[in-house]
């Protein structure tokens, strides 16, 4: 799966939760879940949960830690699926 | 230095997450888990100490300057039914809860902290744009009549953090402010201190 596949994934499982559609529409891979998509915290576990769920993978809370924009979490999906 | 949450019970009662064991691992350490399993009512522990969390974690982001995303680090102990404490690290934050019906909401202060001026409200309109330019209208008003300031020369600008900061007349006032809302309500919280330009 390439990034823009993966990409494309990540924005329909952060769809339910985002609250700037302006944002969203511009959706790339530096944009952050919380300062551009206003993303509420609590929703963040939930995207995290959604992820593993789309993916077939386990995402461990030290993993989590740093998923707070696209990139992150297409680095963390990437490294999961490669092993 | 501060920071705050609110939590909307109605609207966290609508997502059955909590009820997951896989969102519950997430956020709190085993010693949580056990805590939230003997509680009377579960769902308002859950979120009572969520919001100390993430308070918390408002008030470290502005001390030390980093985003992460690592609730289950964040260890709460309770002390009351208003008080509590937040050990990450090496670092600790006094907490204080307010339970209502229908909403949470915690104000999280590191030991610096002294006083603090703060609020909390209801909304109808639950837009984010609504719930975004009420928390901020409110935050100005208080401050506004706090320091003999037209609310007309203040404005709230957040930095690349997400860290919000009090402005006068374009100049950043160096006085710890922060916002909360979520669904139906909005709350601020101003650390007073003398202003410096």
């Amino acid at each position: 799966m390439n990034n823009n596949e993966l990409v494309n994934k990540l924005k329909t499982i952060v769809k339910p939760y985002i609250q700037d559609e302006e944002a969203f529409a511009n959706l790339s891979e530096n944009t952050d879940f919380i300062t551009d998509l206003k993303i509420n915290s609590a929703n963040l576990v939930d995207v995290a949960l959604d992820v593993e769920d789309e993916f077939d993978i386990t995402i461990e809370n030290e993993e989590m830690e740093k998923m707070l924009n696209v990139k992150a979490a297409i680095d963390i999906v990437k490294a999961k699926l490669g092993k | 230095m501060i920071g705050n949450d609110i939590v909307d019970l109605n609207l966290a009662r609508c997502s059955h997450r909590w009820q997951n064991y896989r969102f519950i691992e997430k956020i709190f350490s085993t010693k949580e888990q056990k805590l939230i399993s003997k509680w009377i009512d579960p769902f308002q522990c859950i979120w009572r100490l969520w919001s100390m969390k993430e308070s918390a974690y408002k008030s470290h982001l502005r001390s030390f300057g980093k985003t992460f995303f690592s609730p289950s680090k964040f260890e709460c102990r309770l002390f009351s039914t208003t008080e509590g404490m937040i050990t990450i690290s090496d670092q600790q934050y006094r907490v204080t809860t307010v339970m209502e019906k229908e909403f949470i909401y915690s104000t999280a202060f590191s030991n610096k902290a002294k006083t603090t001026v703060s609020d909390y409200f209801r909304i109808k309109d639950t837009s984010y744009m609504s719930q975004h330019s009420k928390t901020y209208e409110g935050l100005i008003l208080t401050f506004s009549n706090l320091y003999g300031m037209k609310p007309s020369h203040l404005n709230v600008k957040k930095n690349e953090l997400g860290i919000p900061c009090m402005y006068y007349q374009n100049h950043p006032l160096r006085i710890p402010i922060s916002l909360t809302h979520h669904g139906h309500y909005c709350a601020y919280v101003i650390e007073p201190k003398t202003v410096v330009f």
